[in-house]
């Protein structure tokens, strides 16, 4: 293992870690996330649809399939974001089309505000869903994943069965709402026959969502969302809205929705509920699977395939001729159209075994073999969902290396880094107040009453056997688990049990196995523990770009220099995925020099680590202290323990037993009994 | 108070309509961990293969059956479409994450309903009763022999399942397969036959909900999807899991769905929404089921 050349050999001038500084050295580069140029591919692809309409040979009916095509895109689109993005399980994207399209054909019909446009229509839609979406994702935030599928399903059928009784509201007879108002832009009525305007109506559609979707990808919205679908808990923890994003992502997916059912009302002039039954929603599922779900070009795609293919297979689409099969079954004669649902179900059982990143998926690999650059086997969140990702070629899951029988002594210089700064806890008021803190596992008190202080400048250990209660305690003071006492950051007393909370006033911690998300790079990874959470909605990431890209330089730019004081510069720009366990280990400690925290709650920063990594966090946690941050350190590696730690705690069945410099704590006959004197490794 | 017994019956019926769908998917979510979306689609077949082997021609021109041996008919019929399934959309994904097995499942049920829909077209039909359209006086209230039918052959089944898991050796198997496959095959479980039965027995229950529930009104291609939801909700209000819970919860819904609904006038129009409504409640309010204990969860 290199990891010892990586480590930057200049102890002195230990650089502020400030965008600022960091800044100074890699301005000129643009964020990874910010290369490319999805404005020109957007471009060109809405520029060639628009050709393909205008000078292309086809028909009536095919003109009617573009559409059909462009509106299916868009809502898939909305979609995106729900399951692709934010990984909700939902099927109520066509019920919220449906709330879009009958609030505004009411809105217009009874000219609700003063007047019959179609664009107060539309807003009115897109208000009335994000409101019913607000209100049920906000609900339903505890409901793991098949529970939400089912109250999707659920809030589906309440919205159709209600659009199909209050005829008031519809303005329906029978099933069907007639003589809605069709779309007038600058003068120009689009009337329901008129499918050349009406295509021109879904193509700018199709625009504005895919720049929301590029906006979203280029700011901090994607991967935050991205890290509290994988894991939510580490997400809250390193200081990210986890409810905030997947609230934000249900209602503009439900927006989006709603916004492409009131267009499809306008322009068909009529209304009827089967037309957003679960057919629609299921339609919409395997468009977005076929299609691909970790690119916003999936769902075009994937719509692209829906419409086409089978028509293209009962005689051709859009001057492509086709085989026109005709199949024998049944004692009838079946075009090839009249087995779409039977293929699409087959085809969606079969994408997720073969290509779990759909069609798209597919295009990336053309591409990659033809320009020569073969990228390894892409590894998408849904594969990992799935459980279905292929395993060549991954370092994620390698072994951890065997922990030694006899712990490996501290090397001198890391002692002589940790004993180099000022060593004696500094007086004055705790960074970090415990009071009585308790948490009760059934009947088991596993923390019972710990009262702890951490002060500045120290290095404060947690030792204690198996079973103790350190980590539950580390939960309890990040709001993982229940538990109730007092916790105050400077003064400040904390809410318990709400995880992400401490974060808020600037407390880090970090979990016993090393959690790294693979869906990110690196440097992605990083800048989730950003302390700088200046425009990092969704708003902003729509209506102030130059904010977001000139905060998002910076914090690039600060994360970088985080990965470079660990030694992972190299690897900033490759996911997670490919660390070896010590270097997960170190990317974590990169987030946490990046988050500039108040203070750090670690939780076996050692655990798995050979010892030259040993001593490689050993110095890198002397110099956080150095820079100011007290640590908190869970930790079984006594001598890791002994020569980092200003004091030293020591829990035994959830009480503390003592606390003191080193040679004190060891020396207290409870400690011997309680800790040292079991031979716990057996 | 004839209204009352009436509504009652009515309520307790619907309940059981309920729970019938929802012992199908029970099941295969009690022994695999996978909620079967094809649930629905399973059901609406039974119904069709109930009207395929009871109607003039009957299957193959072998002529019609008589309704109960034409019910048992179907059942077995339904129990090796099951078996198939399991071995087309199940099998070869065993040992991925629950997931994946979901959206198969969702892919089952897109493929299953398209291909009813080729078979038999979409134009409604009827399945005959034995009952007929009798009516029984129960207190004083008009019920249809056909739901009280429901209710008995409900609470036999439910009764029958609760025994099977919990008395014999081959409920035990099936629990140790769904909190452990690996641990079971280990123990000598035979789980891949275990499997193939369950789904079998998934829908043969779905078969059988089908030929009960399809003489209530008219048979269509969205007849199971229709029950299957209601299913969900009863499941969701029992815990999810619970066989005895799914009953409470299907009674829930039914009587919610025909007391309250039947009793507050401004809300009767929309009494269908109300079973769906009180489940979202339950979600919201109680994510581990009414009669549910809260799983502790792990990071």
């Amino acid at each position: 293992m290199s990891d010892l050349d990586v480590e930057p050999a200049q102890p002195v001038a230990a650089p502020e870690r400030t965008a600022a500084a960091a800044g100074s050295r890699t301005t000129d580069a643009r964020p990874p996330a910010m290369r490319g140029a999805p404005y020109l591919s957007l471009a060109i692809f809405l520029v060639a649809v628009a050709l393909l309409r205008q000078y292309g040979d086809f028909g009536l009916g095919d003109a009617d399939l573009v559409n059909t095509w462009l509106f299916y895109s868009v809502i898939v689109l909305g979609f995106y974001f729900v399951f692709g993005v934010s990984g909700q399980f939902a099927f109520s994207q066509a019920a919220f089309a449906a709330v879009g399209g009958y609030t505004s054909a009411w809105a217009t019909r009874e000219a609700v505000f003063g007047t019959d446009t179609f664009w107060v229509g539309l807003v009115t839609g897109v208000v009335v869903a994000c409101v019913i979406a607000t209100v049920f994702a906000y609900f339903m935030r505890r409901a793991s994943e098949f529970y939400l599928a089912i109250a999707t399903l659920g809030l589906s059928e309440i919205i159709l069965e209600v659009l199909r009784r209050w005829t008031d509201f519809t303005g329906a007879t029978g099933d069907t709402t007639s003589g809605i108002r069709p779309i007038s832009i600058f003068g120009l009525e689009i009337t329901s026959f008129d499918s050349y305007r009406i295509f021109w109506v879904w193509l700018g559609a199709l625009a504005i969502v895919m720049l929301l979707a590029i906006w979203v990808s280029r700011s901090a919205v994607q991967r935050e969302t991205i890290a509290g679908r994988d894991q939510h808990l580490v997400a809250s923890t390193l200081g990210v809205p986890v409810l905030n994003k997947r609230i934000a992502m249900f209602v503009l997916g439900s927006a989006i929705a709603s916004a492409s059912g009131a267009v499809f009302v306008h322009v068909k002039g009529f209304a009827n509920p089967d037309s957003f039954d679960i057919t629609l929603g299921l339609g919409i599922f395997v468009m977005l699977i076929v299609g691909g779900l970790d690119s916003r070009w999936g769902p075009i795609a994937g719509a692209a395939f829906y419409v086409f293919v089978p028509q293209w297979l009962q005689g051709g689409v859009l001057g492509i001729s086709g085989p026109t099969l005709t199949i024998h079954i049944f004692g009838q004669d079946h075009r090839a159209g009249d087995f779409r649902d039977i293929f699409f179900g087959a085809l969606l059982v079969v994408t997720m075994i073969v290509f779990p990143a759909g069609l798209v998926g597919i295009g990336r690999l053309v591409r990659a073999v033809t320009f020569g650059r073969v990228r390894p086997a892409r590894r998408t969140w849904f594969s990992d969902f799935l459980g279905i990702t292929p395993r060549r070629g991954e370092a994620a899951e390698a072994p951890r290396p065997p922990e030694s029988t006899r712990l490996p002594p501290v090397s001198a210089t890391a002692r002589a880094a940790a004993q180099g700064g000022d060593a004696t806890p500094a007086a004055g008021a705790p960074i970090l107040e415990a009071r009585d803190i308790r948490v009760r596992f059934g009947g088991v008190p596993a923390v019972d009453g710990v009262e702890l202080s951490l002060y500045d400048g120290e290095i404060l250990g947690l030792v204690g056997p198996n079973g103790s209660g350190k980590t539950t305690f580390l939960n309890a003071l990040s709001g993982v688990v229940e538990a109730s006492g007092r916790a105050e950051v400077l003064g400040t007393p904390i809410r318990l049990g709400q995880p992400g909370r401490i974060r808020a006033f600037g407390v880090l911690r970090t979990y016993q196995a090393p959690q790294t998300y693979a869906h990110l790079t690196c440097l992605e990874d990083v800048l989730l523990s950003t302390p700088d959470r200046a425009f990092t909605g969704m708003a902003a990431s729509w209506f102030v770009r130059p904010a977001v890209n000139a905060h998002e330089r910076a914090r690039w730019n600060a994360a970088r220099h985080a990965l470079e004081q660990v030694g992972l510069a190299a690897l900033a720009e490759e996911s997670t995925a490919r660390l070896s366990y010590g270097q997960r280990r170190l990317l974590e400690l990169a987030r946490a020099i990046h988050a500039q925290p108040r203070a750090l709650l670690l939780d076996e920063p050692s655990a798995g680590l050979n010892a030259t990594e040993t001593d490689q966090l050993a110095r890198h946690l002397a110099r956080l202290k150095r820079d100011g941050i007290p640590i908190l350190l869970v930790d079984h590696k006594l001598d890791f323990i002994t020569s980092l730690c200003d004091r030293i705690a020591v829990l035994e069945l959830g009480r503390l037993v003592a606390i003191g410099p080193a040679d004190t704590v060891f020396s207290d006959p409870r400690v011997i009994d309680a800790y040292l004197g079991v031979d716990e490794e057996g | 108070m004839s209204n009352f017994t009436a509504l009652l019956a009515s309520g307790l019926a619907n309940g059981a309509i309920a729970a019938l769908a929802a012992v199908g998917f029970l099941l295969t979510y009690k022994a695999t961990g996978v909620i079967n979306f094809a649930q629905g689609a399973l059901i609406t077949l039974g119904a069709y293969i109930g009207i395929w082997v009871t109607q003039k021609n009957g299957m193959f021109g072998i002529g019609a059956l008589d309704l109960v041996p034409g019910y048992i008919v179907t059942i077995a019929i339904m129990f090796v479409v099951g078996i198939v399934l399991e071995r087309l959309a199940y099998a070869p994904l065993r040992g991925r994450s629950v997931h994946v097995v979901v959206i198969a499942t969702l892919g089952a049920a897109i493929a299953l309903q398209a291909l009813i829909g080729l078979w038999q077209g979409t134009t409604p039909r009827f399945l005959d009763t034995p009952v007929g359209g009798d009516v029984v006086r129960v207190f004083g209230a008009n019920v249809s022999t056909q739901r009280i039918v429901i209710i008995a052959v409900t609470a036999i089944v439910v009764t029958a399942m609760i025994l099977l898991f919990q008395r014999t050796q081959f409920g035990r198997q099936l629990r140790a397969t769904a909190a452990d496959r690996d641990t079971a095959r280990l123990c000598g479980v035979p789980v891949n036959w275990l499997s193939m039965l369950v789904f079998g027995m998934s829908a043969a229950l779905a078969g059988l909900a089908g030929v009960l529930l399809g003489p209530l009104g008219v048979v269509d291609l969205n007849l199971g999807f229709n029950v299957m939801v209601l299913g969900f909700a009863a499941a969701v209000l029992g815990g999810f899991g619970s066989i005895g819970g799914v009953v409470a919860g299907g009674v829930a819904i039914g009587l919610v769905q025909d007391l309250f609904g039947g009793e507050v006038a401004a809300i009767r129009d929309y009494k269908t929404t109300l079973p769906f409504v009180l489940m979202l409640v339950v979600i919201a309010a109680r994510p581990q089921g009414l009669f549910g204990r809260a799983a502790s969860r792990r990071l």
